[in-house]
């Protein structure tokens, strides 16, 4: 065929994968189900079961479900579980769309500045602010005190009741909605705002009646997030909540599996079920809310750089207002987090200046508790991270590249740890761990906590990862396949190297979450296997603040370092 | 080399027919070009073939090989099909430099090392890259890029080479250059091949053999020239190049021509039928605007004499293009010969006025 002078080539047997495709895509599709929605199964089963699975016996019941029902306690914890979360969540969308607006579409002094700012609580952990917070703006914090001390104002505050709660929450939850917002504000044509102006609007009525219509979809979206959110957390009530006595839904599990004897695991287990079928079907109506996301998209292809709002007048007061709030809920609480580590006793009555010492990490360092927290927290990222991220790019691979039959399930699955509230993903575990390895030896393992923590922060790495396998053409594994790669071969030889800056990312984003993740660990924690976040959490309630907040400070090192390096390294964005 | 034969290839697309029982047959070591509008079928076809579609029926053989066969169950995976697949987007890999991105293929078929390299070397020269084998694919030119991919699909060697609109990246000039190119490889190797394209100037310019498709079905099979000159309806009439289609009806038929009363022009015009058997009712008239001719001599025969008001004239450096009016109907002329005067004398040919039943619902 070829020319005379071409060398004959001597063609081999092709090479084969070890498993037919198919083979391969039913392993990975069925680990990927066991793992994430399989686990499931074992807490409703708990729900419904009148002993703990790891005692023989029992019967099918539904007497947890009616204990909690009938419990005014846990009707109490709802009722401040749902104030918090409106509150939050109004707050926030207000909050955070204004300051999108103001940051995007404004000549608004510093705005570059803010706009890093803002991402701030997103990429710190979320315990070490909130021991920030708490030591500033509690009654006895340091803010409160020096106010109440050297000036006439009034402390108009309680961080210890619910609106001082979601007052807290809100300054973490409003960069959420400023997130979806920004993006919406980025991808739309700011000649849409041009042509209102042109038609005789002023500038407010176009943000009014254009610009603001416009990111509906990204507020809808985002507020059913913090929402959701705002339902299942779990460390901002425990350590605010504890002293007024308030009861969220998440404490109130917390305390009657781990502090109420005997733990009353069939009705936590019952709890659980109902805060994840809440969760799930909030998600589920923000799916079908934001699908008829087509009425709100904007034609027209290139964006010209976005039409800046004069302020005027208003310019300077703004940029002190929004300075003002930034110093409150960044500066201060950071603030508070460092001086707490960095000091013997904080209090406005001696210069933190003269008791400045480095005791606290020196305690956690001396203590095996704070120490193996740190190792533990560091190997479960870095292992666990790894691990995490390969099985996302595999599961990812089956899903979006595939003709495997079942492909569009596993799309759905790997998005739903998402809406898990942390404690069910949790306790999910827990129970699975009891049926499957009745010895405990695997519960007593790094590898429990590590698999949970893995699991909740798949969706997390997945969104990351997706849209750079979006990006990659799908002639490149064609061209695999039609050069004689079978399906393995072509995702192992071509997608999986081109893929490997988006791992890499991913990997990032999933270390620093398991890195700073607690939820899941109340539950699966044992002797010897403590991580970071629950520790701070366990110590802060049971009131070693030093310590805590210097571990706290350790923490949100790594995370900085870690993030810094993979923008470094692989461009990370995180909030991106 | 071997032949192509593809049999009653159906596919469908939920409600939408792809396919809609194709069959072609391929000659050993000829340019055959798939060519139709987007959404015809051509490249659903060429995917087939690779096996990166599965049709719904027929059976897809080249020589003693079946790569489908629909009744026997044989569906082979597109790794065991043997062809050369050169994609539109080129789909090299960015990973690797050039010379890995040909040598992949033998690499996966247990090439030894120092054989493979000889053969990557030969291929490369062979797409006259000789001297790129080290970059990679981000240090090349567009075209180049493609000839690595042309490489690669020729590396092992395959059965057949199957392009996917491979010049549609390329801008004008280049692309004229590749055809060339393309076309002279393609013969010194003599390799059957596959081309899908929607360009018809690049179809008509490279092909063989031309196989042109409407909604998932073969409309006809031909030599350039027998599509160009003979188009088998009135579809693959108005597809290719620029035609001038009359309505009309049949008046009388005699031995060879058809007399037809054209809507709006006052005398009636001959005409060739493109089928055999008697015709009656509606027709349609085709003709090139190139075959009309300006002031025939007097005694020039076998035309349609009629006369035309000049509507329109554009300038197109080799030619120039008339619009003409005759009674109700526009006309598109071709010449290279001014026309003087706002009336004029044309000569249709009558061989080269094609007539096709019924009206012009393109077939």
């Amino acid at each position: 065929m070829t020319t005379a002078t071409a060398p004959v080539v001597r063609v081999g047997r092709l090479r084969h994968s070890w498993l037919p495709a198919w083979a391969t895509q039913y392993l990975l599709w069925a680990g990927g189900l066991v793992l994430i929605v399989g686990p499931i199964i074992p807490v409703v089963w708990a729900s419904l079961w009148s002993t703990p699975l790891y005692e023989a016996g029992g019967a099918p019941t539904l007497t947890n479900y009616q204990d909690l029902l009938s419990d005014p306690a846990w009707w109490e914890a709802v009722r401040n579980s749902l104030e918090f979360a409106v509150l939050t969540t109004i707050g926030s969308v207000v909050l955070g769309s204004a300051m999108a607006v103001l940051l995007t579409r404004t000549d608004l002094p510093g705005r570059r500045f803010f706009r890093g700012a803002l991402l701030v609580p997103v990429i710190i952990p979320g315990l070490p602010l909130l021991l920030g917070w708490t030591a500033m703006y509690s009654p006895a914090g340091y803010v409160t005190r020096w106010i109440e001390e050297h000036t006439p104002l009034p402390v108009f505050w309680d961080i210890y009741s619910v609106p001082g709660m979601s007052l807290v929450s809100i300054g973490i939850a409003a960069p959420v909605v400023y997130l979806f917002a920004r993006g919406a504000l980025a991808s739309q044509d700011s000649s849409l705002e041009m042509a209102a102006r042109s038609a005789g609007a002023t500038p407010l009525r176009t943000l009014r009646t254009v610009t603001l219509p416009l990111i509906r979809p990204a507020l809808l979206n985002s507020s059913m997030i913090v929402f959701a959110l705002s339902l299942e957390v779990l460390g901002l009530p425990l350590i605010l909540g504890t002293s007024n006595d308030i009861q969220f839904v998440s404490t109130y599990l917390y305390d009657n599996w781990l502090n109420v004897v005997p733990s009353r695991q069939g009705l936590v287990s019952a709890g659980a079920v109902v805060l994840l079928a809440t969760v799930t079907v909030l998600l589920l109506v923000r799916n079908r809310l934001t699908g008829d996301v087509a009425r709100f998209h904007t034609v027209g292809g290139k964006s010209t750089s976005a039409a800046t709002v004069k302020l005027g007048s208003a310019r300077w007061p703004l940029f002190a207002a929004t300075g003002a709030y930034f110093t409150a809920v960044i500066v201060i609480p950071l603030g508070g987090l460092l001086l707490t580590a960095f000091t013997t006793t904080l209090t406005p009555f001696i210069d933190p200046w003269s008791v400045l010492s480095t005791t606290h990490f020196e305690t956690v360092v001396d203590d095996p508790v704070f120490s193996r927290s740190i190792t533990n927290s560091l190997t479960i990222a870095i292992v666990g991270g790894a691990l995490a991220t390969l099985a996302i790019a595999a599961l990812a691979i089956v899903a979006h590249r595939s003709a495997f039959r079942h492909r569009t399930s596993l799309q759905y699955v790997m998005v739903y740890p998402r809406a898990m509230p942390g404690l069910v993903t949790g306790m999910a575990f827990f129970w699975s761990f009891v049926i499957l390895d009745p010895t405990g030896k695997l519960r007593a393992s790094l590898w429990a906590i590590g698999i949970a923590f893995a699991v909740r922060s798949l969706a997390l790495g997945y969104s990351a990862f997706y849209p750079q396998l979006a990006a990659l053409g799908e002639d490149l594994d064609r061209a695999a396949r039609t050069s004689g790669a079978d399906w393995w071969t072509s995702v192992k030889t071509v997608l999986f190297k081109l893929l490997r800056p988006a791992m890499a990312v991913s990997f990032v984003l999933m270390f620093v979450a398991m890195l700073s993740d607690y939820d899941p660990a109340v539950f699966l924690v044992t002797p010897g296997t403590e991580v970071m976040g629950l520790t701070m959490l366990k110590l802060w309630v049971a009131g070693s603040a030093g310590p805590v907040a210097a571990l706290g400070v350790i923490q949100v090192a790594i995370t900085l370092l870690v993030l810094g390096l993979g923008r470094l390294l692989f461009g990370v964005r995180p909030g991106a | 080399m071997p032949d192509l034969q593809i049999s009653g290839l159906s596919k469908a697309f939920d409600d939408n027919v792809a396919l809609h029982d194709v069959s072609i047959d391929g000659k050993d070591g000829e340019l055959m070009t798939l060519l139709g509008p987007s959404g015809c079928g051509k490249s659903t076809t060429l995917w087939s073939i690779a096996g990166l579609h599965d049709p719904d029926r027929g059976r897809i053989a080249v020589g003693d090989a079946v790569l489908f066969d629909h009744e026997r169950g044989i569906d082979l995976p597109p790794e065991a099909r043997e062809c050369g697949v050169v994609f539109q987007s080129y789909a090299v890999w960015p990973n690797m430099t050039v010379a890995e991105n040909v040598g992949y293929p033998l690499k996966l078929r247990r090439v030894k090392a120092a054989e493979r390299a000889e053969r990557v070397r030969h291929v490369l020269d062979l797409v006259e890259l000789g001297d790129l084998a080290q970059r990679y694919p981000h240090q090349l030119s567009g075209g180049q890029q493609q000839r690595v991919a042309l490489g690669r699909a020729l590396a092992f060697p395959p059965r057949l080479l199957l392009l996917d609109e491979p010049f549609s990246n390329l801008d004008a000039k280049l692309r004229e250059r590749a055809r060339t190119w393309l076309r002279d490889l393609q013969r010194e190797i003599g390799i059957t091949t596959v081309f899908v394209t929607h360009d018809q100037d690049e179809a008509l310019s490279m092909s063989d053999r031309i196989v042109v498709m409407d909604h998932g079905v073969v409309r006809q099979v031909g030599t350039p020239e027998e599509i160009y000159d003979a188009p088998a309806d009135l579809f693959v009439a108005d597809f290719i190049g620029t035609i001038n289609l009359l309505e009309g009806h049949v008046l009388r038929q005699t031995e060879h021509h058809l007399e037809v009363a054209v809507d709006g022009i006052p005398n009636p015009l001959l005409a060739a039928p493109v089928r055999g058997g008697e015709h009656r009712g509606a027709v349609t008239l085709a003709i090139r605007p190139e075959a009309i001719v300006i002031e025939p001599d007097a005694g020039a025969e076998g035309l349609n004499r009629v006369s035309a008001a000049v509507v329109d004239r554009s300038y197109l450096g080799d030619h120039v293009r008339y619009r003409l009016q005759l009674g109700g109907v526009a006309l598109t002329v071709q010449t290279s010969a001014p026309i003087h005067g706002a009336e004029v004398t044309l000569g249709l040919p009558i061989a080269r006025t094609l007539a096709y039943a019924g009206a012009g619902d393109r077939g």
